[in-house]
């Protein structure tokens, strides 16, 4: 039988067995080498990148545990939780870092409680009291619209400015990213029942609405749009890094939203001690001290423990000591999303209908 | 001979079946989708509906908006598909009269890079519409550097979709028309010209009738590729606003894990597809076998000096042609002129390995489904030949593994293979390695209906053929397929595979789902690097991708 094939195909046949016999022993001798300990880590893009918070915390952590620390990204906090949510019980995830104190409550039966102790917390220095069971703080920042002072002089001071504007702005969608829900929030917070009316008006000004952070900032810092939804935090990152003087973040006089990004233990992590054991190093001083020049956030530890950041961080938090802080309750955000996404789904419509009409 | 013949008949629809099981799991997501996802629906609209008499208005608007923003979505993805396929046919006539008018040998090569354009993934054309008009694009840095002013403003949304759509579907109709121009020979433009007709009577009295027939069909292929086209919208949409189905529904799996959702709208999206088919149904199938049969006939080429274009159209037609043929050029030059960074890192060569792997291993799946499919549907088409109702079966067995197939979108097929394999004792051991086994499955799926249509044409030849002679030597029927079919298919069987290679490595969506930083390929590699904005890198990524592309094709192409 086998006799009667061609012999060309039977040659071609031949060389895909050579071929898949080779790839199964380069296979068969990497997880040979490699018997370490793994801890997976479900976090977002900049997280893990060079330069980012994870790449330097990595190989101190790899010293401390005699364990390898795998990060898996995704493009933003929203996506993560998602893929828990498909993934089920079958997640490979020991930890996650990077959702936030906004979408938390969205993602509760995921965790389990870290057990770091009642007093974990007694040593933060943060804007706001932080109890919780599952979800333990490593920084925290307030969203803001970011703009280059060269190419925009005159910064809008106040949504109802941005909206009368004739400005571009990107932002993030609140399915997939952190910001983006927490822009969806900090409308909601401040317009309340207005706030559809306020997407409408709102979504002629956006220029794009991406997946993550990542590529939102990266379109603004090439000019695709006036203005960016980040941080007031992240003019510091060229402050320092750039020795970029013209990058502002625009303080709303509606108040900020208060971002406080967590971590937590999965809850199909099969070496929870480990993962108990990451957190605990997340949140100690030396770890800490990485956090406002990486992750360009503010450290959740302050001086009391020898935590210091650069001076412009000191400035951002007296000059919002000035401003409203605005949180919105966990357990809100839970019940009321579905109908805020939808809401902000609908209000799209209508702003491209409207703008037909102009 | 009997014997064989009964021993066949006994046999012929269980390999069937088997080969055919693909097309069944479609079949059975599709029906339980639809049931499921509209009932579901239903309740749920039902349920609001008293909820909202119960306690007054949050939950009714809730109702009332979910139910606005799935019809806007339903209403952007026609209007995109009707702006981009009108567009589209038109560019493509424009082209199709200017190859006309082109020298024989000059027009074969530019045809053949037209095919070429055809077959690269919607991915490379994307990114190459992005590369050239978008806001930092070529042409935007042309004329800044010229006249310091923006030709184009932002891309993303409907012009963007529109744009890339049409570079998408240009070649395909550039394609056609010109092959049907071609088939009515020189006579009638010869004629035109010596009654100076002008532009638009050649237009109407040569022209237009020519393509008529074939008008109908095209533009219903063209609207379906645009209604469920995934990859362009996800790289071009921009946003909520402009949205379709099929992102829609990867939104609902993948962004807002929403398994009754996807399915509702992937219900919604059969039936639109359903709707546009049947308005050309029978002509529609003709066509595009056509299409493929047509591929590898040989052309008759003729010279159309005589085809007079006015001056305005022609230089518009050479632009458009030119610029049809530009994009995959420049994005191929630009990707590898820049980002070659990321072939530094391991990531890139895991992706690379990945691809070629899971490209190969659903290329083989593909046509080991595909030929015994085949193979019993013609066994049962010979030994059934005057049997009643009967003889419809082997060809229903054939629908059967194919069509559903192209009905169900991937993303919800791709569900469906996860959801069913998630619960499995493979995957909690293997998960890797059982993700990847899924993905080849997937793929290989996609690809059948399309190998099939590559098969079926040289495969019922064969038996119209030999048939004769087989049942007067009474070969058996296993030897019969080793030493008459195989041969007389190689051909065949090697495009065949080639382009399940293609279709498998091009996926977005399945892989999207399943993704896993081990498990990467290069067109996914290229959409993360897009979304942390590492735009050059993501750019050699997809150089590379056309790269192995035109290997493969050079492969096919080779004896």
């Amino acid at each position: 039988m086998k006799n009667s094939l061609p012999r060309s195909i039977r040659a071609k046949f031949a060389q895909m067995l050579l071929l898949l016999f080779a790839i199964s022993i380069t296979q068969a001798i990497q997880p040979a080498v490699a018997q370490q300990k793994k801890l997976v880590v479900y976090t977002y893009d900049s997280f893990s990148t060079q330069g980012g918070l994870g790449s330097v915390l990595k190989p101190i952590y790899e010293e401390r545990c005699k364990c390898e620390l795998v990060f898996r990204t995704f493009e933003d906090a929203g996506t993560i939780l998602n893929t828990l949510r498909i993934e089920q019980t079958q997640s490979e995830a020991d930890l996650v870092v990077g959702i936030d104190n906004n979408m938390s409550a969205l993602a509760k039966e995921f965790f389990i409680p870290h057990g770091l102790g009642g007093d974990y917390s007694r040593l933060f220095d943060m804007p706001i009291k932080w109890v919780d069971s599952k979800f333990v703080p490593f920084d925290y920042g307030w969203f803001a619209f970011v703009y280059n002072k060269e190419k925009l002089p005159f910064a809008p001071n106040s949504f109802q400015e941005l909206i009368s504007s004739s400005l571009k702005v990107i932002i993030q969608d609140p399915r997939t990213s952190s910001p983006g829900l927490g822009l969806l929030l900090w409308i909601k917070k401040v317009y309340g029942d207005k706030a559809g009316e306020v997407w409408q008006k709102l979504f002629p000004r956006i220029a794009t609405v991406t997946k993550g952070w990542s590529e939102a900032y990266g379109l603004f810092l090439n000019g695709e749009a006036d203005m960016v939804l980040s941080y007031n935090t992240s003019p510091i990152y060229h402050e320092i890094q750039e020795s970029d003087n013209n990058y502002r973040a625009a303080i709303f006089e509606e108040g900020s939203l208060l971002q406080v990004e967590v971590a937590a233990i999965a809850k199909t992590s099969k070496q929870p001690e480990l993962a108990r054991d990451f957190l605990r190093f997340l949140i100690s001083p030396s770890a800490q001290r990485m956090v406002a020049t990486n992750n360009w956030m503010f450290p959740v530890l302050g001086k009391a423990q020898q935590v210091h950041a650069p001076e412009q961080f000191e400035s951002i938090k007296e000059l919002m000591q000035k401003t409203k802080t605005l949180t919105i309750a966990p357990g809100l955000v839970r019940q009321e999303r579905k109908a805020w996404i939808e809401e902000w789904l609908l209000a799209s419509k209508f702003a491209t209908d409207k703008k037909k009409k102009k | 001979m009997a014997k064989h013949c009964h021993a066949l008949a006994a046999r012929w629809w269980v390999l069937g079946l088997v080969a055919a099981a693909p097309g069944i799991f479609a079949l059975v997501v599709l029906v339980l989708g639809l049931t499921q996802g509209l009932t579901q629906g239903l309740t749920q609209g039902l349920s609001q509906g008293t909820l909202q008499t119960l306690d007054g208005g949050s939950q009714k608007d809730i109702a009332q908006q979910l139910d606005g923003y799935t019809r806007y979505v339903i209403g952007f993805t026609i209007k995109q598909a009707l702006f981009s396929t009108i567009i589209s046919l038109i560019c493509g006539l424009l082209c199709a009269l200017r190859l006309l008018s082109i020298e024989k040998r000059k027009r074969q090569w530019l045809v053949e890079a037209l095919i070429l354009c055809f077959v690269l993934p919607p991915l490379v054309v994307a990114f190459g519409v992005i590369a050239l008009f978008g806001y930092n694009g070529l042409f935007n840095s042309i004329s800044l550097a010229i006249a310091s002013v923006r030709i184009f403003d932002r891309i993303y949304g409907l012009s963007g979709i529109v744009l890339a759509h049409a570079f998408f579907n240009i070649p395909l109709v550039a394609y056609v028309f010109l092959q049907r121009l071609e088939n009515i020979g020189l006579m009638p433009f010869r004629l035109a010209c010596e009654l100076r007709l002008s532009f638009f009577l050649v237009l109407r009295h040569v022209v237009f009738p020519c393509l008529k027939p074939v008008i109908a069909g095209l533009s219903a292929v063209v609207f379906s590729l645009c209604l469920t086209s995934f990859t362009i919208i996800l790289m071009l949409g921009g946003g909520p606003r402009a949205n379709t189905l099929s992102l829609a529904i990867f939104e609902a799996v993948r962004v807002d894990f929403n398994p009754q959702r996807a399915a509702l709208l992937a219900a919604i999206q059969i039936l639109l597809s359903f709707f546009v088919l049947s308005i050309s149904a029978p002509k529609r199938l003709v066509r595009v076998h056509e299409l493929s049969a047509e591929l590898t006939r040989k052309q008759s080429m003729h010279s159309g000096n005589f085809l007079l274009l006015p001056k305005a159209v022609k230089l518009l037609a050479t632009c458009l042609l030119l610029m049809v043929l530009f994009v995959p050029f420049f994005t191929l030059i630009d990707g590898l002129a820049h980002g070659a960074e990321i072939a530094t890192k391991k990531i890139f060569y895991q992706a690379m390995f990945v691809t070629i792997f899971l490209g190969a291993a659903s290329a083989l799946l593909c046509s080991m489904l595909a030929l015994p499919l085949l193979w019993s549907a013609r066994e049962g088409s010979l030994i059934q030949k005057q049997k009643g109702w009967l003889k419809f079966l082997p060809e229903a067995l054939l629908a059967l593994g194919a069509y559903p197939l192209l009905a169900v979108p991937s993303i919800v097929l791709a569900l469906g293979v996860f959801l069913l394999m998630q619960g499995s004792l493979i995957y909690q051991a293997a998960p890797i390695a059982s993700l990847f086994v899924a993905l080849v499955v997937i793929n290989a799926m996609l690809a059948l209906p399309i190998v099939l249509r590559f098969f079926s044409e040289p495969f019922y030849a064969i038996a119209r053929d030999y048939s004769h002679l087989w049942k007067q030597i009474e070969m058996p029927p296993l030897k019969r397929f080793v030493d008459i079919d195989l041969p007389l298919i190689q051909k065949s069987l090697k495009a065949a595979i080639a382009c399940a290679f293609c279709i498998s490595i091009a996926d977005l969506s399945a892989i999207a789902l399943f993704g896993r930083s081990e498990l990467t390929t290069i067109p996914y590699l290229a959409y993360i690097l897009m979304g942390r904005y590492k735009w050059q890198e993501a750019g050699f990524c997809i150089a590379v991708l056309i790269v192995i592309y035109l290997f493969v094709f050079r492969l096919m192409q080779k004896k």
